[in-house]
């Protein structure tokens, strides 16, 4: 079962971690601390058993076989040997630990090849020498030792095949280590008791950002989108992480004002024909009139029904591509359908007496939807009618680089103020002066159709003006190479 | 009753004028923000009906302009329907805000409020002795009895009725009873002062020779 709780897996991992460290330092601490005592009370051993050895090479050889020798009277070997003999000891400096009880104090017992006791300390124990030593050593200073319950001995080959034993009893030392080990271990678990604590207010801490982060991001709503986390106190790690949350907000706040902003245009463009009709009718109706005023009621409401349709068709136009571009995919001669859509338009430029010219390369492909292209030309070059003087020229040209196919429209109108041009393909921008719709008759969603579309068939749109001088308007689409099949495809570039 | 209306959409302002007119006003047009500041400035109007959206200037900086010299009641006919933005138009000093697509007779019925307002008259029967003056159903009548009358005729004893108890000079009817259409000449306002008293009796308005007219109340 995983652990879902952040803050719980950092305090188990570092209840885990501490109790290591805490009990894997107090194991050591009492592994060194009972290891350096044994080895103390080795070298003390050691040495007492060397201090025997060399007491009885001061005996010479013969002197002491006597000595030992079964029925050897004590007052008749020399007096000399005797005395060594007699006062044969462990000096006291080797019990400078200070003795609790006389059990503490180094014994030693000197015995014979076949293990009968010689000579004793007078603290004697009674306990079995070791006996002959395996593996017997020539050495008399090699010292063997054994640990045998609460004691500790240490033994040696002596003189004339005698073992010199010396011991002294450790259970002082062992209960002082159990003492060591109930602190350490005490010691440890209020360690661990206290760093547990400690580390859940920690991570407590840590993870309080994240709380706060989620707090201030469950107000954030669709109505209440202009809220930020603030990140002025914040670490550095659960910044960034704020940061990125507030991009994503800033980013979520600006699709909702475009959204709302184009709702609230796209109704503030129906209200003006819906006034026009609803005042003409209720005009219409306040008393009887004449049959031709009926018949400009008729017409004044004909007209507004018009700009309705026409501004819903665009929208429409738009919501689909917004929703789901799917375009027909085909490969298109962008002259050929340039050619198609100014043979649509001329009855549009004909009254004006404006002439249309051409300048076409060839075998300039495109892969992309015929009608949504063609619509972007249809767009352009009405605008071009529409703001062209009577009696202007609009020329159109199409030519290519290696990678890109270009289309480009100028016309000798007005032109288009600086200002306006970054905006010109908003939805809904229109040119203040140019607000006057029974002329221009446009519903402000024009150009971001074209817009759109070309987006879609990763072109670009660009307008470059000169305010009085007319205006250039000129897309670019990736080329493709001419394919013999015309035909729809289903591939999709785009994706 | 003379009134400008600045409306861009062409349509939409020739139907106001003509409801306007059929309801006894004169309407002077515009249909965008530079004539509309003129004419605003330049005529006096009873009140402007004004769109926000216009070509030029629009409709917020005309109403500020405006107001630096004139305190013509103006009522908003405009598509912006916010909240926002009707706080910020009667905070630039319009008398009413009306959002498209409107009632027409509500359009009228707070056109006639503004101008009553105006002229701080609270009741819309204004009554004058024996004479009563329906301004909303634009009837005179005298001791019960209707007075009929031209929709000329009316306005201009409307005009007086607002204007009562104070001189009001010729020009200032001619001003207030024809638009810039008219062009007829400025003693046609005696012509339909004579008309008025011979309907309503010759002590409703008093000649000041040299002046103008007096209505008392």
């Amino acid at each position: 079962m995983a652990i879902r709780s952040l803050r719980l897996r950092i305090q188990i991992w570092h209840a885990a971690i501490l109790s290591l460290v805490v009990f894997g330092f107090a194991g050591l601490t009492y592994w060194q601390q009972s290891s350096w005592k044994m080895r103390e009370t080795d070298r003390e051993l050691a040495a007492a058993v060397e201090v025997l050895t060399s007491q009885l090479a001061t005996i010479p050889k013969d002197e002491f076989a006597a000595l030992i020798s079964p029925g050897a009277v004590a007052d008749t070997n020399s007096s000399r040997a005797n005395a060594t003999w007699q006062n044969l000891s462990v000096p006291d400096t080797f019990a400078y630990r200070r003795v609790r009880n006389r059990f503490e104090m180094p014994y030693f017992v000197i015995s014979d090849s076949t293990g009968k006791s010689l000579k004793t300390s007078t603290q004697r124990f009674e306990r079995t020498p070791p006996g002959t030593i395996y593996p017997p050593r020539q050495s008399s200073t090699y010292v063997l030792l054994r640990r045998m319950g609460e004691w500790r001995e240490a033994y040696a080959q002596g003189p004339a095949g005698t073992t010199i034993l010396a011991g002294r009893f450790i259970g002082t030392d062992y209960r002082d280590l159990h003492e060591l080990a109930w602190t350490l271990t005490a010691v440890g678990v209020l360690l661990l008791f206290v760093g547990l604590i400690g580390g859940w207010i920690v991570s407590g801490r840590a993870v309080a950002p994240i709380n706060q982060i989620a707090s201030v991001a469950e107000t954030i709503s669709a109505s209440e989108l202009s809220d930020r986390i603030n990140t002025d106190s914040m670490d550095r790690e659960f910044a960034g992480l704020a940061d990125t949350l507030n991009h994503a907000f800033d980013r979520l706040e600006s699709a909702f004002q475009r959204q709302s902003q184009f709702t609230s245009d796209a109704s503030h463009e129906l209200r003006t024909p819906l006034s026009v009709m609803s005042m003409h009718q209720q005009l219409a109706l306040s008393k009887p009139r004449s049959e031709d005023e009926y018949r400009e009621t008729l017409a004044v409401c004909q007209r507004a029904t018009q700009r309705m349709t026409d501004l819903v068709e665009s929208l429409l136009v738009l919501a689909r591509l917004d929703a789901n571009p799917s375009p027909r995919w085909s490969t298109v001669e962008l002259g050929e359908l340039a050619t198609n859509s100014i043979e649509d338009l001329l009855p549009l430029a004909e009254p004006k007496q404006i002439a249309v010219e051409t300048q076409f390369e060839d075998s300039v492909f495109v892969r992309g939807d015929k009608i949504q292209l063609a619509q972007v030309i249809t767009n352009l070059l009405q605008n071009a009618i529409t703001h062209s003087p009577v009696g202007s020229t609009i020329e159109v040209f199409v030519n290519a680089t290696e990678t890109r196919a270009k289309l480009r429209l100028v016309d000798n109108g007005p032109g288009i103020a600086a200002e306006h041009l970054e905006k010109i393909f908003d939805r809904f921008y229109r040119i203040e002066a140019d607000r006057n719709r029974r002329e221009s008759g446009g519903s402000g969603l024009g150009l971001s159709i074209c817009r759109s579309i070309l987006e879609l068939h990763r072109g670009q749109i660009s307008v470059s003006s000169q305010h009085g001088k007319g205006c250039q308007f000129e897309i670019s689409l990736p080329r493709v190479p001419a394919s013999p099949d015309n035909s729809a495809q289903n591939l999709n570039p785009v994706d | 009753m003379r009134i400008l209306v600045v409306e861009d959409d062409a349509d939409l302002l020739a139907g106001l004028s003509q409801a306007l007119r059929e309801s006894g006003y004169a309407v002077d047009q515009a249909d965008e923000g530079n004539s509309a500041l003129a004419l605003a400035k330049a005529g006096s109007y009873d009140a402007i009906i004004l769109d926000i959206m216009l070509p030029h200037l629009n409709g917020r900086e005309i109403l500020t302009q405006l107001r630096h010299t004139r305190s013509t009641p103006v009522l908003f006919l405009t598509a912006c329907d916010t909240i926002d933005d009707r706080v910020e138009g009667l905070d630039l000093g319009a008398d009413d805000y009306l959002v498209k697509p409107f009632d027409l007779a509500e359009l009228l019925a707070r056109v006639r409020a503004m101008i009553r307002r105006h002229h701080d008259v609270r009741d819309p029967v204004i009554r004058m002795g024996d004479l009563a003056i329906d301004t909303n159903a634009r009837l005179v009548s005298k001791d019960g009895v209707p007075i009929e009358l031209t929709a000329r005729e009316y306005a201009l004893v409307e005009l007086l009725a607002m204007k009562r108890g104070g001189l009001v000079t010729r020009t200032f009817i001619y001003d207030h009873l024809f638009d810039d259409n008219h062009d007829s000449m400025s003693n046609l306002v005696d012509v339909y002062i004579s008309r008025i008293r011979s309907k309503l009796g010759k002590d409703f308005v008093k000649t000041r020779r040299g002046e103008g007219y007096f209505v008392g109340n």
